[in-house]
């Protein structure tokens, strides 16, 4: 007896094959194909039987290499009975490759797999009324320890010897009536020269099967029902009055086809299995009907950022307080340390007044980002970041960004560059450009790390939440903005649909929580540490040279005068903040500790200095240009990668700048209009 | 149920499955089954369709609360 096993990918055929055959195999490509097929001998269970493992598949079609190499074999090699094996979790795409089956033969026996998974999910699954329902048997498939082979194999051996006794066809009327049974007439009168059986093979050229086609045409008088079947397709869609051209009558009936099988699906599931996860669904949907409404949900989003934000603000405030002293005791205790070891002038001068700030600047508001990190990694494990970024991503489909652009932004809250490279599943290539322009307006978690770094020393308190607020509003409208620009001018086309799969709503648990959010800070202020001291360095250097300078003629005192005068006077930005800037290319982190080097204050003093030397205005428009200003180095190379080559990585790093300095000014300029941040 | 879900999306470009198998009366497997005939027959973007696998991978991904992909220089 030769045995096939045929089903989906990844329902547990292979360790239905191991259990067979004891995971004696021997693999052989099918032939024109790289595809393998494995063949073994069942001896486990007393029955000898041939088993043939075939290529995961969803449909008996012509559509991919495992389809065909499946359909093949079933069509046009020898063999005694099938073994549909169904994924009893996923019932849904197994019985519609078992109704294919049947359409083929009577010969097969339906193996549930993946019964435990099944329970887990609360499905209960009347084997018995859905074998009847089908005209085969339905067993459950055998345990690993080879518990039930018996019973497979001697269904496999019943489902051999039945010739006859498979339900008549159920097929979609007037499709039926008006093609596949006078088609298939027509095809039973080819004899045994027909290599299919003749009701399959009608609905296989009613709906467009190349390889069907081609056979029949082959055969003598193969052309005049080709011919014939056209024909028929045309009468049908003309009274049907589908509204499809005559070219159109093929994919129509390949659609009733399988619209058709869906439905029996439907039925079959509604008849033979129970669920019992009901109550946990229906909250799910209640919750989304929420957090997804049109309205509500934006409104809500804003207050849980806002809460967010709050609570990483005034949760983590005492903490950052102690640092920021032990900072400043460090800087009051290091000139007399330095001179007792004889540490010369140049160096004493270089790790206070360079690398204490700097360094400061950074670490005193470590725990900013650890209570920043926890918070989002509620917000991502609560399920609640997915459907913000929907929100957000339906919010872009009005302005024409789509794509499978839901991913990529998701990601892209994380890190731009894995975001990035997530638009590569993207098929059209003027979509993955779109996205690969836009992305890096999206605050990656270094950004978002920073601003909030920035905030707290700009704007202590709550206060800092509802700024924090704000700018995600902007980059978000921003991005909106930049979006219908090039969709208006070089990238004009029509997004796809997009179907998403959100996760479940649950309860964070606390130790992946507090692990990931140690992970995200030691990760970044590790990365920042490679850039933190040649950065508090140079910029120390650059305040300091040429060496004797007056303060007002260093080089960074004639850089940041230049930079001021060409583009900071406009946004209400002194020199000092624009070197800041200026630095931020390398690293987004390094704009920190730039700041407390050329403010010469590290910790919360740095605060302070920002606050005596800048207007809350100013200080605002600063953020703004700093989140939306240029990707970083690692960012726009992988923007070269993506979009192969520089032009477009310039084109979109050279747009971001324009735009931010754009969005600054406005934003300088409106919150002067209203006398807002004064 | 299939020209439903066609319908469906030329109504609205963007669902969950969530929210399209409530609106069209079906299971949510019955729905992604069907969002992956339609793909295979040519009526949808392949896109489409495995955009909604990729998220369901991650959805479900056991590593998903310690993802590093969210980390700053992170990888799936």
């Amino acid at each position: 007896m030769r045995v096939a096993l045929v089903g989906n990918p990844n329902v547990g055929k292979t360790t239905l094959f191991n259990a067979l055959t004891g995971a004696h195999r021997d693999v052989a490509n099918w032939p024109g194909t790289t595809v393998g097929l494995a063949t073994g001998m069942a001896r486990r269970a007393g029955l000898p039987a041939e088993i043939v493992d075939l290529p995961g598949t969803y449909a008996i079609g012509a559509s991919s290499e495992e389809e065909r190499v499946t359909r093949d074999f079933v069509l046009r090699e020898p063999w005694d009975a099938i073994v549909a094996v169904v994924d009893a979790s996923r019932l849904e795409r197994g019985l519609y490759l078992v109704l294919e089956l049947l359409s083929l033969t009577p010969r097969v026996v339906v193996a549930l797999s993946m019964a435990d998974v099944a329970r887990r999910a609360g499905l209960r699954i009347d084997a018995v009324a859905l074998g009847r329902a089908l005209g085969v048997e339905v067993v459950p498939a055998p345990g690993t320890r080879g518990q039930g082979l018996g019973a497979l194999l001697e269904a496999a051996r019943d489902a051999a010897r039945r010739t006859a006794g498979a339900p008549p066809a159920d097929l979609p009327q007037p499709l039926a009536r008006d093609v596949l049974l006078p088609l298939a007439d027509r095809l039973r009168a080819l004899g045994p020269d027909l290599p299919y059986p003749a009701l399959w093979a009608a609905q296989a050229m009613a709906g467009g099967d190349h390889d069907v086609l081609r056979t029949v045409r082959g055969l003598p008088g193969g052309a005049g029902i080709a011919a014939f079947a056209q024909e028929l397709g045309r009468a049908w869609v003309a009274q049907a009055g589908a509204g499809v051209g005559d070219a159109g009558w093929q994919e129509e009936a390949a659609l009733t086809l399988a619209d058709h099988r869906y439905a029996r699906v439907a039925a079959l599931i509604a008849a033979c299995v129970r669920g019992t996860a009901g109550h946990r669904r229906r909250l799910q949907a209640r919750l989304d009907d929420l957090f997804l409404h049109p309205v509500l949900g934006y409104a809500l989003m804003g207050a849980i950022f806002g809460a967010a934000f709050w609570l990483t603000f005034s949760a983590s405030a005492p903490a950052t307080a102690y640092i920021g002293q032990a900072i400043a005791a460090l800087g009051r205790a290091g000139p007399g340390f330095l001179r007792a070891i004889g540490a010369p002038p140049l160096l004493r001068g270089l790790l206070l007044d360079g690398v204490l700030p700097g360094v400061g600047a950074v670490v005193a508001f470590a725990p900013y980002l650890a209570a920043f990190f926890l918070v989002y990694g509620i917000l991502q494990d609560s399920g609640y970041l997915a459907r913000a970024s929907l929100l957000a991503d339906r919010f872009l489909q009005a302005i024409g960004l789509h794509g499978k652009g839901f991913f990529a932004l998701v990601s892209a809250y994380g890190c731009n560059v894995p975001a990035l490279s997530a638009t590569r599943a993207i098929e059209s290539p003027r979509e993955r450009l779109l996205l690969n322009l836009v992305i890096p307006f999206i605050p990656c978690s270094a950004r978002l790390g920073t601003m909030a770094l920035i905030t707290a020393a700009f704007f202590p308190g709550p206060t800092g939440a509802a700024v924090m607020v704000g700018l995600v509003a902007i980059s978000g409208v921003t991005l909106a903005g930049v979006t219908a620009l090039y969709r208006l001018t070089c990238l004009r086309a029509e997004a796809a649909p997009l179907v998403f799969e959100l996760p479940d709503y649950r309860w964070p648990a606390a130790g992946p929580l507090l692990g990931a959010a140690f992970h995200r800070v030691w990760g970044f202020l590790s990365r920042v540490a490679l850039y933190l001291l040649w950065a508090s360095a140079l910029i120390w250097a650059l305040l300091h040279l040429p060496v004797g300078a007056a303060p007002d003629a260093t080089w960074a005192a004639r850089l940041g005068r230049a930079l001021g005068w060409a583009v900071g006077r406009h946004l209400g930005l002194d020199g000092r903040l624009m070197l800041a800037l200026l630095f931020g290319f390398a690293a987004k982190e390094t704009t920190l500790s730039s700041l407390g080097v050329l403010f010469g204050a590290g910790g919360t003093a740095l605060g302070r200095q920002l606050a005596l030397a800048l207007t809350p205005r100013a200080a605002f428009t600063f953020l703004v240009v700093y989140m939306l200003y240029v990707p970083c180095i690692a960012t726009l190379v992988q923007m070269r990668r993506e979009s192969g080559g520089w032009t477009y990585a310039a084109l979109g790093a050279g747009v971001q700048v324009a735009v931010a300095l754009a969005v600054g000014l406005g934003v300088a300029h409106a919150l002067l209009w209203f006398g807002v941040l004064g | 149920m299939l020209r439903e879900i066609e319908a469906a999306l030329a109504r609205r470009r963007s669902w969950t499955i969530g929210e399209l198998a409530r609106a069209l009366g079906i299971e949510p497997a019955l729905a992604r089954a069907g969002i992956e005939t339609l793909a295979r027959l040519g009526r949808l973007s392949r896109e489409t369709w495995q955009g909604a696998e990729a998220d369901a991978a991650c959805g479900a991904c056991p590593l998903r609360a310690s993802c590093r992909a969210a980390a700053p220089g992170g990888r799936c």
